[in-house]
């Protein structure tokens, strides 16, 4: 399955050798009934403890595949520690969780569910949910010839209706496709973006994604404990603040920015961007036009453009 | 070996060799599949390797990269190494190349953490050499004029920047180090705007940023440097190929084995052909070879080949008095005994040839002539005896000899011509086949006779010697052959019994004679053999006769040989009794032909003795033949048996009865056989 997906991938990088940002593909190829099921476990909340929260309830396809909280609210109304990071594109994410966690989708589908801030179901316990729903436990035995339902089922159904939700022919896609041309501007911003060095962390098919890196590489900023950084799993020193780099895809709609959502705006989040980590003051112009550019970053789910 | 034990033992074999087939099929297709697939993962990953390489490469050398790239070459080196790692035939089969893997796989993730680091300091150190000029160029755009301390500060910021770059490009982690110090001397340098004060600011975080971040980059490096997950890669190929050809080891021995066991079955199966060709051969009594091997030899001989025929005489005898055990005893012994004759140079093969014949088969060439060997054969036997149970019994052989084909038939031809010579040598007047085709001749005519009518009654009276009046007729047969000519019906009846007419010319006779009888006075005596009497249609027609004709009975005499009245007594007992309640009487014929055990016959309540021919023919010239003949009447005479000599040929024969006393004869001298009775009894001998 991976395989497929780098063989795309590969071949795309080949066809716009040169550019360090590649177009996401139009389709990547998955499984259509296991997908289905992972939508109608997306959408249900009988995957949380009291039947309020569902995997939409953070990852909001309305609102660019994440929610407008700068930290998210599960059951019973608990806060999170972190900013729910979009579910779009999320494919081509090197690791999941902010942390990289999770190596995967799959093994990224059980987390949320199983938080006891966020859904708060254990693997088992969710299984036996859906074992004891006749509609599911058919709908499962169908895909995978056993009348018993396990964890892993649910995650694997998750995952590959994940792979549905990619946002091709982005204004920038075109662009790189030959399809459009970029407003002066934009094309500034453009510039700005690989000049100032912003390139370095996010670039690939994902616009980021496919490294860790350190918030306040240069001015460093202040550590929360309580946050899931690479330090909670490594305990390394130099580990801490240290994250997945996240997709630029869509950034337009995923405001509050950053693992905290902590700033407000895209205008606040490239200002403290290349304070703390390009160690650069921007003027407003600059910043505008980096905006100008990160706005081509969105993209059409299902053929239909995804607004703010 | 019994044939159902040599055809499973042919099926197991080839059962055998047909599951040993299969499984080599099975496993060199399994070895070459399993190695195919596992020497494929290994070049990937090698691959995998050079690309994850050349794509750190690049994104160390180049300001703008995608790192996409190194992601998708660890994916690629997990996609090739996972399934290899799950290979159960790789886990079980190459255990040690299986550690090798794994320790690979623990290198390759230590590795992977170092790429995720790489990236991390090198992003910040290429964005911040990248910033530096930037920040340097924005220290020397203002145009206010500068203090000494702030030029000296701005050249070492020049000569610190370049300095870094140098050290960076030479990975030189202590140089980078050294840098330290002058970066640390700078802080209390102060520019006059706020604009100047804070590119300074970010200009000596950047240094700082590149002097902290440098060690985690370049031990990040070393790591991903690190030859050992190369070397583990290495070894684990080599213990693989090191492996695989332990296993192909077994893969060829496997397939010698297969081969011998195919050779093996073949040498069985024709070993089992041999032997049985063999057995079918060879006689399984006295291992001589059998009537099948001696007729191949014949058909495919090209030389000259003369057969001698052995014979043991009278075998069925042997075997009736010792037993069956005994005469396979002495049929070995015989074999054994032709074998051992010595027929040097004429390359004899020897055959039992029948129950009691054996051949000796040999090429013409040989120089002596078919007399010897036949002579030598016979020498050998009498030579020494032959010995069984301690007993000598060797037997009486005939041997015969035939140089013309066919051969054995010639050769059985000469056996059994009766001529009394031993050896018997074959030659054309010896040609039994044309008794056989005088037989044929002889059935034919003897059916043709029968169905034409042509088998009649004729009558011999016998003379009463007291009234000299011919008293009875004794009933012959005659056959009137196409030519009107009247034979006898003797030569016939051999062929007739064997052909089953026998029965008829008895009833025949019987028919016309009563038909005779009827109108005519007198006895008259039948001939009736053992078959006849035996036969129960013969002895229900004269039944028949008797009741039809009331009277009859006490006119009719049945002859009845010597010889079958002693050897088949208890037949005969039953058919008297039957016919004495008719007041028929019994006439003993041919009486001292045989060794008579005179009360037994009387003890078959005989009427009549009719003395034989040989005794009486000689009676004017034998006076042995006057004393046996006196007994027999003298005898008779006190038993009440009436006596008939029989052969009257002359005067001084008919004398001689008629003086001895016996009370009938027959005889050219009286009268010879004629179609028809005597009418008138009258008295043609009054001298007697």
């Amino acid at each position: 399955m991976h395989y497929i997906l780098y063989f795309f991938i590969i071949v795309t990088s080949l066809v716009y050798a040169g550019e360090p940002i590649l177009p996401i593909p139009q389709s990547i190829p998955y499984d259509a009934s296991k997908a289905a099921l992972g939508e109608k476990l997306f959408f249900d909340p009988i995957l949380s403890r009291d039947y309020t929260i569902t995997c939409a309830s953070c990852h909001d396809l309305t609102k660019g595949g994440a929610d407008a909280r700068n930290v998210s609210i599960g059951i019973h109304h608990q806060k999170g520690s972190m900013n729910a990071p979009t579910v779009l594109n999320s494919v081509f994410n090197f690791a999941q969780f902010w942390n990289g966690r999770a190596k995967n989708l799959a093994e990224q589908a059980l987390g949320p569910i199983h938080n006891p801030v966020e859904m708060g179901l254990s693997p088992k316990e969710a299984a036996l949910r859906l074992q004891s729903n006749p509609t599911y436990s058919n709908a499962f035995e169908k895909i995978t010839g056993r009348r018993t339902i396990s964890a892993n089922d649910i995650a694997v159904m998750i995952a590959e209706y994940e792979k549905t939700l990619i946002t091709p022919n982005g204004k920038f896609d075109l662009y790189l496709r030959g399809k459009a041309t970029l407003s002066p501007k934009e094309l500034k911003g453009y510039q700005l973006f690989k000049t100032l060095g912003c390139i370095s962390c996010h670039n690939g098919v994902n616009v980021g994604g496919n490294s860790y890196q350190k918030m306040g590489a240069i001015l460093p900023i202040d550590r929360n404990i309580k946050t899931d950084d690479r330090y909670a799993l490594t305990h390394r020193e130099q580990d801490k603040n240290v994250f997945k780099v996240p997709t630029l895809r869509n950034i337009a709609l995923t405001a509050p920015y950053f693992h905290d959502g902590s700033a407000i705006t895209l205008h606040e989040a490239i200002q403290k961007m290349s304070h703390h980590n390009l160690g650069l003051k921007l003027t407003e112009k600059e910043v505008d036009a980096l905006v100008t550019f990160l706005d081509t970053l969105t993209g059409k789910l299902s053929d239909k453009a995804l607004r703010p | 070996m019994k044939l159902s034990v040599k055809l499973s033992l042919t099926a197991l074999l080839g059962i055998s060799v047909l599951l040993a087939l299969f499984y080599f099929k099975s496993v060199s297709n399994d070895y070459y599949t399993h190695r195919n697939t596992i020497e494929l993962a290994l070049k990937e990953l090698d691959s995998s390797q050079q690309k994850l390489n050349h794509a750190i490469l690049t994104n160390a050398f180049y300001l703008y990269t995608n790192q996409d790239d190194i992601i998708y070459a660890i994916e690629h080196v997990h996609t090739h190494l996972t399934p290899l790692l799950e290979n159960q035939h790789f886990v079980q089969k190459h255990t040690k190349s299986y550690e090798l893997l794994l320790q690979y796989q623990k290198a390759f993730e230590t590795k992977t953490n170092a790429i995720y680091d790489f990236q991390t300091a090198n992003t910040v150190i290429k964005n911040s050499t990248a910033a530096i000029p930037l920040l340097q160029e924005k220290l020397l755009a203002s145009t206010s004029s500068l203090t000494e301390n702030q030029r000296n500060g701005l050249r070492k910021i020049a000569h610190l920047s370049g300095a870094l770059l140098v050290a960076k490009n030479a990975m030189d982690t202590q140089l980078i180090e050294s840098f330290r110090h002058d970066i640390d001397s700078l802080a209390s340098l102060r520019f006059s705007t706020q604009a100047q004060q804070e590119a300074f600011k970010q200009l000596i975080s950047h240094f700082n940023v590149i002097l902290n971040a440098f060690p985690n980059y370049s031990k990040a490096l070393d790591q991903i440097n690190d030859h050992s997950l190369d070397k583990f890669l290495e070894e684990g190929k080599k213990s693989f190929l090191q492996e695989s050809m332990e296993e192909l080891k077994f893969v060829t021995y496997f397939s010698y084995f297969l081969a011998i066991l195919f050779i093996a079955s073949i040498l069985v199966i024709t070993l089992f052909l041999i032997r049985s060709e063999r057995e079918g051969r060879t006689d399984r009594l006295t291992g001589l070879l059998n009537r099948k091997a001696y007729e191949e030899r014949v058909k495919h001989s090209k030389a000259d080949l003369g057969l001698i025929l052995i014979n043991i005489r009278k075998f069925k005898h042997y075997n009736d008095f010792y037993g069956v055990s005994a005469g396979d005893k002495l049929l070995v012994k015989t074999a054994h005994r032709i074998r051992s004759i010595p027929f040097s140079g004429a390359k004899p093969t020897y055959y039992r040839l029948g129950a009691d014949d054996f051949g000796i088969l040999f090429e013409t060439s040989f120089k002596h002539s078919l007399e010897t060997l036949g002579k030598d054969v016979l020498n050998e036997f009498s030579k020494t005896p032959i010995v069984i149970d301690t007993e000598i019994r060797t037997p009486t052989i005939l041997v015969a000899a035939s140089d013309f084909k066919p051969l054995l038939e010639t050769a059985d031809m000469a056996l059994k011509s009766n001529s009394h010579i031993n050896p018997v040598i074959y030659h054309e007047g010896l040609n039994l086949r044309q008794v056989i085709h005088d037989n044929v001749t002889k059935v034919q005519e003897l059916k043709d006779a029968l169905n034409e009518n042509r088998v009649i009654p004729y009558f011999q009276p016998i003379v009463s010697l007291s009234t000299c009046k011919a008293s009875k007729h004794e009933v012959l047969a005659r056959i009137i052959m196409k030519n009107g000519q009247v034979r006898s019906i003797f030569p016939y009846l051999t062929i007739s019994k064997e052909s089953n007419l026998y029965p008829k010319i008895t009833q025949t006779i019987i028919a016309q004679s009563f038909e005779i009888i009827v109108n005519h006075e007198g006895d008259f005596s039948i001939n009736l053999s053992i078959e006849d009497i035996g036969n129960q249609e013969t002895v229900e027609m004269l039944e028949k006769k008797m009741t039809e004709y009331p009277d009859i009975g006490k006119r009719i005499i049945f002859e009845i040989l010597e010889s079958e009245a002693i050897e088949e007594y208890d037949g005969i007992v039953d058919f008297i009794t039957r016919m004495h309640r008719y007041g028929c009487r019994i006439a003993i014929d041919d009486f001292g032909s045989g060794y008579s055990n005179f009360s037994r016959i009387l003890n078959l309540t005989i009427d009549i003795i009719k003395i034989d021919g040989s005794l009486i023919r000689y009676l004017d010239t034998d006076d042995k033949a006057i004393t046996i003949v006196q007994t027999i009447v003298n005898f008779t005479k006190s038993a009440s048996i009436e006596t008939v000599a029989e052969f009257v040929h002359n005067k001084a024969i008919a004398h001689i009865v008629s003086e001895l006393g016996i009370d009938g004869a027959q005889g050219f001298y009286f009268y010879e056989p004629a179609p028809n009775p005597v009418k008138i009894i009258y008295n043609p001998f009054p001298e007697l």
